[in-house]
């Protein structure tokens, strides 16, 4: 028996003339995966794939045991799933609870007082149990956001798959997300988060996937890809144009990425740098 | 601050069920905002009980409350469940006006544009509706389609109960524009018929077997009667036109309609079972 609940294999994703996904290899099992890249780098396809709602022009997916090419395999995951889309779009003129409730419904959740309980439970995860009256329209962006997420986690999904999920989140909303997938996580759950948050990533994540291009080109934990820059971060007072990035600090300084220089101060590396060297490597064609 | 408490008497009553509706209304109305009324009451019963009780309260008060539709439709006999998918038909406003506004004009325009051959149309009769109201809850217009695809509740059964609130409210609106209007008649009325026939008759197939089959057993016996009807005037049985425009076949595609909805809601637990997605 496999331990991996997402089995993905040579999965080619092509839409027209352009090359979205371009041979994607990948097991994940229990825990929280992230999955960084630039924009336009196939992450959504991916996850897509794996909520489902496309299908590979080549290759094949396996997902809780089940092959989601059939339509019996397609519902046996669709039972365990809760998907957050990059753009989830709502009905504006729904409440929070009206909406949440709709999609509970959605989710076979038939019996009235269980699925309202439901509706409760997920709605206060996110920090929205006061808010269930208020109309969609009339809520803020982060709490639009929070009501997605509060969809996602209907029943108790197995596999849990968020496409930018803290987007439009404040730091203390986005905290609280850290608690209740870390929760999940806990009970058994796999996640599986794309972002471009990379802290979000170093505090949550025990696994990171970056995609590039349509293709995967690092896969490890926080720490690995934070080694990919391990002595290749600087500081110093002035910004030195043979790094390959470089920014100023809050405290005045200029960080550098990149080949030091010879006597460069040396400063550790973060998931960040890791992830900024790795696509900088990439984009300049050299193998990180 | 509230002086007021629900008296002893008063709190036995409503314990042992002998408190009638307004009664009961008004304590559950007052136990929400008086902690004290609560522990009075808890002191007097079952505890597990009674937060079986609350919860039941706090859910009545808590929902969101039914819509004319939900409450309409529940009475009929459809499950709440349902009820607020279909209702939601109605939220989806833009999606809905859409299909709505798809389905009377497909009526319109091919009540007019039907000739000598109808065979087209009558394939076309009940399908273009089906795919005009198909294409409003699609990707473009419907917000939460990604949602609702990542979901496990059959589209092919989403589709029909939200073809049945568009085609009904496509029917009133040319009922009432065929009465109001000298240009509208009774054939634009009468177009829509098959169509809420075929989806009232695949309702019913759903409660026995997954959404696409069923769709696909209507739409074959569809073509089967489209078939059987035009090989039927071509050898001249009929004069004057199809069977499926005379009254007669009109008549019998509203009572196919009615008959198979009603069948449908007397086998609506079976609908409602997840495991026949």
């Amino acid at each position: 028996m496999t331990a991996h609940t997402v089995e993905v294999h040579g999965v080619r994703h092509r839409f027209g003339a352009t090359i979205a996904l371009d041979g994607i290899d990948l097991d994940i099992g229990p825990g929280i995966t992230g999955v960084l890249g630039p924009n336009g780098a196939g992450k959504t396809t991916l996850l897509r794939h794996i909520a489902t709602t496309l299908a590979p022009s080549e290759g094949r997916l396996r997902l809780l045991g089940h092959d989601p090419a059939t339509v019996a395999g397609r519902l046996h995951v669709r039972r365990r799933l809760g998907y957050l889309p990059q753009e989830p779009g709502y009905h504006r003129n729904f409440t929070a609870f009206e909406f949440v409730d709709y999609v509970a419904i959605l989710k076979e959740l038939t019996d009235r007082r269980t699925r309202h309980d439901e509706v409760r439970r997920v709605l206060g995860l996110v920090g929205l149990g006061d808010a269930g009256r208020k109309r969609i329209g009339a809520l803020s962006g982060g709490m639009r956001r929070r009501v997605g997420i509060a969809q996602a986690l209907l029943a108790y999904p197995e596999l849990i798959v968020l496409d930018e999920p803290t987007a439009g989140l404040d730091p203390e909303q986005r905290l609280r997300f850290r608690e209740v997938l870390t929760g999940s996580a806990a009970v058994g759950a796999t996640v599986l988060l794309s972002t471009h948050q990379t802290d979000d990533v170093a505090a949550l994540c025990q696994r990171v996937v970056v995609v590039l291009g349509g293709v995967v080109r690092f896969d490890g934990t926080p720490v690995d890809l934070a080694g990919l820059a391990a002595g290749r971060v600087w500081v110093a007072s002035e910004r030195d144009p043979s790094a390959r990035i470089s920014w100023v600090t809050g405290t005045g300084e200029v960080r550098h990425v990149g080949d030091p220089p010879v006597g460069a101060t040396l400063v550790p590396a973060t998931i960040e740098d890791g992830y900024l060297q790795l696509t900088g490597a990439v984009a300049a064609g050299q193998t990180a | 601050m509230n002086e007021w408490h629900v008296p002893e008497l008063a709190i036995r009553g409503y314990l042992g069920g002998t408190t009638d509706q307004v009664e009961s209304c008004s304590i559950e109305a007052h136990l929400t905002s008086c902690a004290a009324c609560r522990e009075s009451l808890a002191a007097h019963g079952n505890a597990e009980t009674l937060e079986t009780s609350w919860l039941a309260i706090v859910d009545e008060l808590d929902a969101p409350p039914l819509t004319w539709l939900e409450r309409v439709l529940v009475k009929l006999g459809v499950s709440p469940a349902t009820a607020r998918l279909v209702a939601a038909t109605r939220s989806l406003r833009l999606a809905w006006m859409l299909s709505v506004a798809a389905a009377i004009a497909v009526s319109v325009v091919s009540s007019r544009a039907v000739g000598d051959d109808p065979a087209f149309f009558l394939f076309a009769a009940p399908l273009v509706p089906l795919l005009a109201i198909a294409a409003a809850f699609g990707p473009m217009v419907e917000p939460t389609y990604e949602i609702t695809i990542a979901a496990p509740f059959d589209k092919v059964r989403l589709l029909a109960l939200r073809a049945t609130i568009v085609l009904g409210s496509a029917l009133a609106t040319l009922t009432v524009g065929a009465v109001a209007l000298r240009s509208l008649g009774p054939a634009e009325v009468t177009w829509l018929l098959p169509a809420l026939a075929l989806v009232a008759i695949g309702l019913y197939l759903m409660t026995w077997m997954p959404g696409v089959r069923a769709a696909l057993i209507t739409g074959v016996g569809w073509c089967l009667v489209v078939v059987l009807t035009t090989e039927h005037q071509r050898l001249g049985a009929i004069a004057d036109g199809c069977a499926i425009f005379q009254p007669a076949g009109q008549l019998a595609a509203a009572l196919m309609a009615v008959v198979a909805l009603v069948v449908a809601l007397r086998r609506r637990g079976s609908f409602d079972l997840p495991g026949l997605s």
